[in-house]
């Protein structure tokens, strides 16, 4: 025991022995595990506040059909689904899309009867809209359009009964989700006159009684909406269950998740070769290490572990290194530039918080790979040195 | 000297390993206020948002599933899906809805009337049209009235 101690040790001295080839090897698996690790931190970060999303959701969604694609609903149709034993409440929505000035900055309108808000929430700093004309933005907008509580809006939209000036009243939270950030979030009633779309909603959301969920999911798909003044063209529903989205997460992120870590084992593959580059592979003076060991009495299966040891600290080395700038860039660089890979339409510098989570899985695969990428490279250059006559190794 | 010491190099790979496992063991247990921004943030909203990108512009699925069904920026390439650039690296994208109210689903029975569930297609009056017969029955069907309509006609007007 003491023997592979002390052989162990002469690992840690063979990394100091040449500190440019390991911090090289090092550099070469923190360059190919940062972006991997990047990339998964951010995809189950979106991905919990996606679970987040469908928790606190509404039971079901409901919006109108036409020609295959999603269409409005006339508000009218909520009642009729207020009928259908099991219902509890309903709630129209609007979420529809809109340029803004000269530079058509997207964003994304949302409007809800002020009457459904709760009466106080810790997401926004200022206060939630209470009148017509009132909205609360998300943080990305009111850093660009250098906006704040209190700030008046001239009009950005066109309506046939006229513009009105609006007030920010609050600001998302910088780190409430991700889906903040360019949200401007108003009432019903504002949102249906910014769209110029009077009297309809894009969805609505109902929630039901425990247990009734599917029961009235199958009796609003029976419903068929007429419209009023058009009785020839009659609006079929959809309907979204949260079960719908709850099985929709895991089956198209996994799949996906696949693809990115087939994306990485390219990379990793190419790694390879550059490690065997930088960890000695055919290296003259490794050689000549190798059989001065032998010389002087080393056996092959000693000079292997030997190797083994520096290809394990070098690589629990990167991997550590690895982790901590993960962290470092997403939690105090909010992902600086990496993040607008990943997440579009949030820019290089977000005034958002990055949704990200590190977890130990994708750590310890990324050490398993990290670690077969540095054993293939020192490993194999020590074993081939290892098994000549000393003499052939000096020479 | 001391850093050109085995044992101070332990101890220093040590330190970064203990470093790297409390951000790890931190990240799992998560923070209490995002998760309360959170709730509260998609309880306003009434739920909000389930991929990648931050508003509706390019891909509205990629901002939420329940804007908008399926990616209609792929266009008719073969497995356009992955391609699309909305998509981001392929990591977070969606697929369809799945359930029994999508395009792909197995079809729900209705045991009240004893009808299909997404199965049917309504006219603005009259009966749902039954698809659970069998096409080549239907065709049969129409053929032999229709033959028999032609056979009529042939006739004549009927006798007064």
């Amino acid at each position: 025991m003491r023997a592979i101690v002390e052989i162990s040790r002469t690992g840690v001295v063979a990394m100091l022995l040449h500190p440019l080839r390991s911090v090289a090897t090092v550099a070469c698996v923190v360059a190919g595990l940062l972006p991997y690790l990047v990339g998964l931190g951010l995809s189950h970060g979106v991905q919990q506040q996606a679970r987040d999303s469908i928790r606190w959701g509404a039971d079901l969604y409901v919006s109108g059909r036409r020609f295959g694609r999603t269409a409005p609903l006339p508000l009218q149709t909520a009642e009729q689904i207020q009928k259908i034993p099991g219902v509890l409440k309903i709630r129209p929505r609007i979420v529809g899309a809109i340029t803004l000035g000269k530079e058509r900055r997207s964003a994304v309108v949302v409007g809800l009867p002020a009457s459904a808000l709760p009466k106080s929430t810790r997401c926004v700093a200022g206060r939630l809209f209470r009148e017509e004309n009132e909205l609360v933005i998300g943080t990305t907008l009111a850093r660009e359009l250098k906006l704040k509580p209190g700030s008046r809006l001239p009009p950005f939209y066109q309506n046939v009964e006229g513009e009105r000036v609006t007030r920010v009243v609050g600001v998302f939270e910088s780190d409430a989700p991700l889906w903040q950030a360019d949200l401007i979030f108003t009432s019903l009633e504002t949102a249906a006159t910014i769209f110029d779309q009077r009297g309809s909603a894009t969805e609505l959301l109902v929630d039901c009684g425990p247990g009734y969920q599917q029961h009235v999911a199958r009796a609003i798909g029976r419903l068929t909406i007429q419209r009023t003044g058009d009785t020839s063209n009659p609006l079929q529903l959809r309907v979204v269950t949260r079960q719908q989205l709850r099985s929709m997460l895991p089956r198209g992120l996994l799949h996906r998740e696949g693809i990115f870590n087939l994306h990485f084992l390219l990379v990793f593959s190419v790694g390879i070769l550059a490690t065997m580059a930088t960890s000695g592979f055919g290296s003259a003076e490794r050689r000549r290490e190798i059989g001065v060991l032998k010389a002087t009495g080393w056996r092959t299966d000693e000079v292997l572990l030997r190797g083994t040891v520096e290809a394990f600290l070098l690589s629990i080395l990167g991997a550590s290194l690895s982790v901590l700038a993960a962290f470092i860039w997403l939690e105090w660089f909010n992902g600086y530039w990496l993040a607008s890979l990943f997440l579009p339409g949030i820019g290089a510098t977000s005034s958002a918080d990055v949704p990200f989570r590190l977890l130990p899985l994708p750590v310890l695969l990324g050490f398993l790979i990290a670690l077969a990428i540095v054993m293939s490279g020192t490993l194999y250059s020590s074993w081939r040195a290892a098994t000549v006559p000393p003499i052939e190794a000096l020479r | 000297m001391l850093l050109r010491t085995p044992t101070f190099i332990v101890a220093a790979i040590a330190g970064l390993v203990a470093a790297s496992s409390a951000v790890l063991t931190a990240e799992g247990l998560g923070s209490d206020h995002s998760t309360t921004l959170s709730r509260d943030f998609q309880t306003l909203l009434g739920g909000l948002g389930l991929g990648p990108r931050v508003n509706l512009a390019g891909c509205a699925t990629c901002f939420d599933p329940r804007a908008e069904e399926r990616c209609w920026g792929s266009g008719p390439l073969l497995t356009g899906l992955t391609y699309c650039p909305e998509h981001t690296l392929s990591v977070f994208a969606h697929q369809q809805l799945p359930g029994p109210l999508g395009s792909k689903q197995p079809r729900a029975r209705n045991h009240d009337s004893g009808e299909m569930h997404g199965s049917t297609t309504r006219g603005a009056s009259g009966p749902p049209y039954r698809t659970k017969e069998p096409l080549a029955e239907r065709v049969d069907h129409l053929t032999r009235s229709r033959n028999r309509d032609s056979a009529a006609m042939d006739d004549g007007p009927p006798p007064e």
